[in-house]
């Protein structure tokens, strides 16, 4: 039997044995998670359709605006896609202890980067398959598509589509390792990144995305300009444009046209993993040894840690014990390449927003917009915590893994451990998340009340997340894992992500009904202030938000104080 | 049987093996003695295939594992320091994903399972999964997967971690069985008792290079020469001190 498929194959047994052994307590949070994943997938399906169906009903424009909605929605996920691919590649093809297990043994090189390559798509992609699901379904429905018809073009078309970013996610982190013996990762890191924010600037000045945006909700006379400005930002040569297309195509124009695209993605799939099993053949096993060589620090490097461990040198007043966890936690994070590469790449995304909202339309007088914008921009203020705690605060508790012993062996209270997880992560997502909230209401113009009122909001909700995060960490913990990514992508993780953006949902619907009236009372001076509305708001908010520290954290030390280490 | 030609391992301008040249024949017992951090792991992990020399050739049975990795690991059982294992299967599948992964006939790594899980006394524990055994268990499952393709070449580093006396006695004895039978056995170790009491021969590595090498017997005579034992010798080669009364601080002065 081929070496790869007899590998697969134990892995398969594996993962049965997995699921044949569970416990009650680990059956139950498996029921559980499946549970709210439904109501997740449900909820945005129900979000989904509502919007396409509203479009639907809109003539001329309304089909054009649901076809540029996926588009877009199937280029966020291509993105996304490439992003997990490269970041879950490091620790699946480079760092896996289960990798240098399989390449002591005979096994051609080749044979052990499929399997790898196989187990580096199934980590990356089920994630942001599942969030991007939804938007196919409801598209499929208000389209009016029959559903195994749609089934099977949709498994033909997302196949494709998720085997391209793998492959160029697993090339981009190849080519990386390779360089990496010559140049160190760091400056490495740095170079690539002012190149993508190179390549993003570039797109945004010359596409203006946001410029859609403006343009339909406030020019209904220029249509024409419009429609033809809406070819500008698709990419015709990125197999998200092609997925959209044979949706459109599929839709408007029947099976024969759809032939077109499919035969486009199948065969760009093909010329891919031609290119990457031929270069990963002369490659794969290079960039590994690259990869699992340790460096030795140059003279510029001690320097830098000389500086940094000054840096880890936490202050005196500290008490000893929550400085020791501290500064541990801390030196962990910087000297791990996978945490810090994925933190810089949330960075970038956090760049990119800025940037998108530097071309943002801020001439806007209307309250009523003003409003709008600046929600939208504390919803999605509320989307990046939410995805910075799942990814970074929820596996710490899980990355002491065989390590806890040292702390729960030590007379440090497992309370103060938790105490020192959420001041930490708290004090750094408040600094990132109000920096994030000042810039963005500057450069859309949002000052005074709506201000003020990002700024209490983003404070809770940091403070609710890194809870939310830290508690169900330590409830849906993964001691054997020590890859972060694989932690936050685990059913633990993705369970949190749900409840967190749940949660951030909830803290925009209580805060939309004061600010849609204080709005009303700006337009129209007569309305007498909504004092009950206020009052109503900031009372919901304190009980969503006692709720979502409290719980977590008492959930999260309960089970740690069950189990044996 | 091995040889190292001048093999040179450098991480950026650390030598963890500096130009080391060595053979060992044929069924020979050699053990690789050096203290942490001497390049034992280092060279263990280049005779394997996990990392390659900057300089100089491994070869396993005359092939060169630079150039032809596979059937160089094809001869070669590995025994790591920090094993990896699947958790979620059991001893027996595990054997039976091993002998896939070194091309055994399915009827052959059968009928070698029950001889491997008699020998090491584990047939109440083979259909139980990896994740419910003790330390000393799983060190037995890894055992059983190295010596599963009967190997030409056994490379076990640091062979007696967490085993019990009954599981040590039972790997120092196979590992002797083996090597009589015309298995070359190279372990790497730090215990100078199982380098005293099994090898044919011995290694001393400090700091990347060879520093001594001979025959039991013939350290051992180095070593009463100079009015040491093996132990002394070794803690003098390596740059430890021969101190025998336990030091406890100024206060003990």
């Amino acid at each position: 039997m081929n070496s790869a498929l007899h590998i697969l194959h134990y892995k398969t047994i594996s993962a049965r044995s997995f699921l044949l052994n569970l416990n009650a307590e680990k059956a139950t949070k498996i029921i559980v998670g499946i549970f709210v994943l439904t109501c997740f997938f449900g909820g945005s399906f129900f979000f989904f359709y509502r919007v396409f169906d509203y479009l639907g009903s809109l003539q001329d424009i309304g089909v054009l605006l649901m076809n540029k909605l996926v588009s877009l929605g199937f280029l966020a996920i291509f993105v996304m896609l490439v992003i997990s691919n490269i970041v879950t590649s490091i620790s699946t093809l480079y760092r896996s202890r289960e990798t240098a297990f399989l390449l002591s043994t005979p096994v051609s090189h080749q044979q052990v980067f499929t399997v790898k390559f196989v187990d580096n798509i199934f980590y990356s992609t089920w994630a942001v398959m599942l969030l991007g699901l939804p938007l196919i379904f409801a598209y499929g429905l208000v389209r009016g598509f029959v559903l195994w018809e749609y089934l099977f073009e949709m498994f033909c078309v997302l196949l494709p589509f998720i085997i391209i970013p793998a492959c160029i996610g697993v090339t981009f982190a190849g080519v990386m390792f390779m360089v990496s013996r010559h140049v160190s990762p760091r400056s490495l890191a740095i170079s690539l990144f002012s190149i993508i924010i190179l390549v993003i600037v570039l797109y945004f000045k010359l596409g203006r995305p946001s410029s859609l945006a403006f343009n339909v909700v406030s020019d209904w006379r220029v249509l024409n300009r419009y429609i033809g400005s809406i070819g500008a930002t698709s990419f015709p040569f990125l197999p998200s444009y092609w997925v959209s297309e044979t949706l459109r195509t599929l839709a408007e124009e029947g099976r024969r046209a759809l032939l077109v695209y499919m035969l486009a993605m199948v065969s760009t799939t093909l010329f891919f993993l031609n290119f990457v099993f031929r270069i990963a053949g002369k490659y794969y096993y290079k960039s590994w040894l690259a990869a699992s060589e340790h460096r030795s620090d140059k003279p510029a490097v001690r320097v830098l840690k000389k500086t940094s461990s000054r840096f880890f040198r936490l202050p005196d007043w500290m008490p000893s014990d929550f400085r020791a966890v501290l500064s541990k936690d801390l030196k962990l994070f910087v000297r791990e390449p996978a945490q810090w590469a994925q933190f810089t790449v949330l960075l970038v995304l956090l760049v990119i927003y800025l940037i998108n909202l530097k071309y943002f339309p801020t001439n806007v007088e209307d309250s009523y917009w003003k409003t709008l914008i600046g929600f939208a921009n504390f919803a999605f203020s509320g989307f990046i915590l939410a995805t910075l705690s799942v990814r970074f605060v929820f596996p710490t508790i899980s990355l002491e893994g065989r390590a806890i012993w040292a702390i729960t062996s030590s007379p440090m209270p497992l309370r103060r451990v938790f105490w020192e997880k959420f001041w930490s992560a708290f004090l750094i997502f408040l600094l990132l998340s109000e920096v994030l909230a000042f810039v963005s209401n500057m450069m859309l113009g949002l000052r005074g009340v709506l201000m003020l009122l990002t700024f209490f909001s983003v404070l809770c909700m940091s403070m609710s997340l890194t809870s939310l995060s830290i508690g169900l960490g330590a409830t849906f913990p993964r001691f054997d894992e020590r890859n972060p990514g694989k932690i936050a992508s685990s059913m633990g993780g993705m369970l949190t992500t749900i409840i967190s953006l749940i949660y951030v949902g909830a803290m925009v619907i209580i805060a939309a009904l004061p600010a849609n009236k204080y709005t009303l009372y700006k337009m129209y001076p007569d309305l007498p202030f909504p004092s009950f509305e206020v009052g109503l708001a900031v009372s919901l908010m304190l009980i969503l938000n006692l709720t979502a520290i409290v719980v977590p954290l008492k959930l999260g030390i309960r089970s740690m104080r069950k189990r044996n280490f | 049987m091995i040889e190292l030609i001048n093999v040179t391992k450098k991480f950026g301008d650390k030598i963890a093996v500096s130009d080391l040249s060595l053979e060992v024949k044929s069924g020979e017992f050699f053990a690789f003695l050096g203290p942490n951090g001497a390049g034992k792991t280092t060279t263990i992990k280049m005779m394997t295939g996990l990392l390659k020399p900057d300089g100089g050739t491994v070869k396993i049975c005359g092939i060169d594992i630079s150039q032809q990795p596979g059937e160089a690991k094809m001869k070669t059982g590995y025994v790591p320091d920090s094993p990896y294992i699947y958790e979620k299967l059991t001893a027996r599948e595990y054997l039976l994903f091993t002998g896939g992964l070194y091309r055994m006939p399915q009827e052959k790594i059968e009928s070698k399972i029950e001889w491997l899980f008699d020998l090491f006394a584990m047939n109440g524990w083979a259909d139980s999964r990896c994740e419910e055994y003790s330390h000393g268990m799983r060190q037995k499952v890894i055992f059983c997967s190295a010596f599963l393709h009967e190997p030409e070449v056994l490379v076990v580093d640091e062979p007696m971690v967490g085993l019990d006396p009954q599981s040590a006695r039972l790997v120092k004895d196979l590992l002797k069985k083996f090597s009589t039978r015309g298995t070359t056995v190279f372990v790497s170790t730090h215990t100078l008792s199982v380098a005293e009491e099994l090898c044919d021969r011995i290694g001393i590595v400090n700091k990347g290079e060879l520093i001594a090498l001979g025959t039991l017997d013939e350290l051992r005579s180095k070593a009463v020469s100079d009015g040491e034992n093996l132990e002394n010798l070794f803690l003098k080669l390596t740059g430890g001190s021969a101190r025998t009364e336990p030091y406890f601080g100024p206060e003990d002065e």
